[in-house]
């Protein structure tokens, strides 16, 4: 219980964290915001991107793009 | 989630990961694009936004692993970066930290962490600050002062010299290897070196001899910690927020305030510097000095060596002569 502990008081505060780690936590923010933009509103991405237009088929398999392309991005390759 | 969690816990495994994953996004991008699998302006911006992500990030990693100019300088001048020659080189490396102790380097770096913890030290929030924090935060992965001293004591024979496993042979080796390069550069040339040969072989022993095993191990590590708090004195905001201009002046300004008193720097430096100079002629030395042969062991007019490149240079006899007089100099 204590190793658990510590990992989330080294969690929450970033205890000794290097500028390359910063900047990974930073990559990290932006992925998740960008995935859950295109989960909840694909359309805006639509717009913003200027895609072609989805449809329904379509934006199912954009949402679930968002999800893949977190695992993705986190796990890649 | 995996990178803020990794980037927040300071995951070094996992920032070197991404710098080899992130480049790879535009390549799979293009080809996604190609294919006509994935739009042009999706593939373009996941592209920029993980290719730009991965050059900020090399850029920040790569300025954490390159020491400032300031540093490599100094360090240039204090003790050498390398331990191939093992034990005696090794020896160079605890001889310099027992003298950055005596200027008591270890404590004031270990004292501007803990000024800067409380608030007391005016640092920003920028590189210098995340390099004192971390210093702090791996603070306990290094040798505390009394495993250190005893590491001196053992090797070197400096502090109590009445220890069971202490070095007490050192100093009279030491004094009387000093002894004979001075009496040797004076005399005329054609004169027997055998005296100095055998002091020096009889240095190089009891060096190789201490600096075996663990020593060597405490001597990495030395090595290490005094690379480290060199980098964070020569840090120009560092010195700045403790009221100096540099190395030096922080030490003297933080020991007179903070630890009882200033150390006498000057005197201090020079026994350092010398006595490395000493210790790396030695050590580039010792395999002559064992062998027996007719030919000096020292010619003062000796200026230059010849160099393998990337290696530390070893001292001329020239260098060599006036590091004993620096160093007996400063000793008196």
């Amino acid at each position: 219980m204590g190793a658990l502990r510590d990992s989330f008081r080294r969690l929450l505060r970033a205890e000794g964290q290097t500028r390359s780690a910063k900047t990974v936590e930073v990559f990290g923010w932006l992925i998740l915001v960008e995935g859950g933009l295109i989960l909840l509103a694909p359309h805006i991405v639509e717009w913003v991107l200027d895609l072609p237009a989805l449809g329904e088929q379509g934006e199912r398999y954009f949402r679930l793009s968002a999800c893949s392309w977190e695992a993705w991005a986190c796990c890649t390759w | 989630m995996l990178y803020v969690v990794s980037g927040r816990m300071n995951a070094e495994g996992f920032v070197f990961a991404s710098l080899l994953d992130r480049p790879l996004v535009p390549v799979a991008m293009a080809i996604l694009w190609h294919l006509g699998i994935v739009p042009g302006t999706l593939a373009l911006a996941f592209a920029i936004q993980d290719f730009g992500s991965f050059l900020w990030t090399l850029t920040a990693w790569l300025s954490e692993h390159r020491p400032s100019a300031a540093a490599v300088l100094e360090r240039a001048n204090t003790f050498s970066d390398d331990l191939d020659s093992p034990s005696i080189r090794a020896m160079q490396a605890i001889y310099s930290a027992a003298i950055f102790e005596e200027i008591k380097m270890f404590q004031v770096v270990d004292k501007l962490a803990a000024l800067f913890r409380t608030g007391l030290l005016p640092l920003g929030r920028g590189e210098s600050a995340d390099r004192l924090r971390q210093y702090a935060v791996t603070a306990p992965r290094r040798l505390p002062e009394s495993e250190r001293r005893a590491v001196y004591q053992r090797t070197l024979g400096i502090g109590s010299e009445n220890g069971v496993d202490s070095n007490r042979e050192f100093n009279n080796l030491w004094l009387r290897f000093l002894s004979a390069v001075k009496s040797t550069a004076a005399q005329d040339p054609g004169t027997s070196q055998e005296p100095l040969r055998k002091a020096g072989l009889e240095l190089a022993a009891n060096l190789s001899l201490h600096g075996y095993g663990m020593a060597y191990v405490a001597a990495t590590e030395l090595q290490s910690h005094m690379r480290e708090m060199l980098d964070l004195l020569s840090d120009r905001e560092i010195q700045s927020a403790a009221g100096a201009r540099d190395i030096w002046q922080v030490i003297e300004l933080v020991a007179a305030r903070d630890l009882g008193g200033a150390p006498n720097t000057t005197r201090l430096r020079a026994l350092q510097s010398s006595g490395a100079t000493i210790l790396r002629w030695l050590a580039a030395r010792a395999g002559g000095l064992a062998r027996a042969s007719t030919a000096p062991v020292l010619n003062p007019r000796e200026r230059h060596l010849t160099r393998s490149p990337g290696a530390s240079p070893a001292p001329s006899d020239h260098d060599l002569v006036r590091a004993v007089e620096r160093w007996l100099a400063a000793s008196a």
